[in-house]
């Protein structure tokens, strides 16, 4: 249980990550992505606030927001803020699919709903990357195992 | 003895493993039959050839990883039949009401697994959800 407790806290770290990065992100955009940037942030806000809910009712202290994020390369313009969105939703997406990977079956979960709400978080996270990517390279849009 | 000796070298007695997880194999059977309906799209419609092709990549790709999954089973005593090809060119809804069955399924059948193989439905499933958005 504990492994799924890890991978679950770091799943919500990713969220708060990501809602943290966004923000970096945003001004760097043209308008048309700022509105896909906000709807994202906003998902990655509600995700967050759902599962440290989620944490605090298994009985788990859930992990706060770092105080700040070391960016992984410079957020100068739009293609690089594009990247970072995409580098942010790869990274909630593997968080999502290891959780998946050391969870006991839907059967066998004593905290029902925990695998379905994963395999939601995993594919919201892959399509919002499939669009971040689709902009930065049209003819490759999609990988085969998101989160991998 | 011999079962105490089956225990710990499950993957040596090939007479007594279990065969691949039903799961597993439906979900090649599904990738199979997805590439097929791509194929026959491909044909049909190459003005929306980069979209399709890259979701027969990916399903080339998901194919590949569930058959050596399923390969390190032993082979069952009967096989499963391919599926037939499709007669006619699926229009690119059809191709997306297909992709988003194939996510629910591969969702559903990721749930009742655990570990690896939950996890490699479960990427699956997530990557049939883009060719969903990518074909609307």
């Amino acid at each position: 249980v504990s492994a799924v407790i890890d991978a679950w806290q770091a799943a919500l770290a990713a969220e708060h990550a990501a809602v943290a990065g966004y923000d970096v992100l945003g001004p760097h955009l043209d308008p048309v992505q700022v509105g896909l940037a906000r709807t994202d942030q906003q998902t990655h806000r509600d995700l967050r606030d759902a599962t440290s809910t989620a944490l605090t009712a298994a009985g788990q202290t859930p992990v706060p927001a770092e105080p700040s994020y070391p960016l992984p390369f410079a957020v100068t313009d739009t293609v690089t803020a594009e990247r970072f969105a995409l580098d942010l939703e790869s990274a909630c997406a593997a968080a999502w699919r290891y959780l998946i990977a050391v969870s006991p079956s839907t059967a066998g979960l004593p905290t029902a709903g925990l695998r379905g709400d994963a395999q939601s978080a995993l594919t919201g996270s892959a399509v919002r990357a499939m669009r971040w990517r689709r902009l930065l390279d049209p003819a490759r849009p999609t990988v085969a195992f998101p989160g991998l | 003895m011999g079962a105490a000796i089956g225990a710990l070298r499950p993957q040596r007695r090939a007479a007594v493993s279990p065969q691949a997880p039903v799961e597993l194999r439906e979900a090649l059977a599904r990738e199979e039959s997805l590439i097929a309906g791509l194929d026959a799209a491909l044909r049909g419609a190459p003005g929306e050839a980069a979209s399709l092709r890259a979701a027969r990549a990916d399903h080339a790709a998901h194919a590949a990883a569930l058959r050596s999954t399923v390969a390190a089973y032993p082979t069952p005593s009967g096989s499963d039949a391919s599926p037939p090809p499709p007669v006619t060119v699926p229009s690119s809804a059809r191709l997306r009401t297909a992709e988003i069955a194939a996510a629910h399924a591969a969702a559903a059948e990721s749930g009742a697994l655990s570990g690896a193989a939950a996890a490699l439905l479960a990427s699956i499933s997530a990557c049939e959800a883009t060719h969903a958005d990518l074909l609307a």
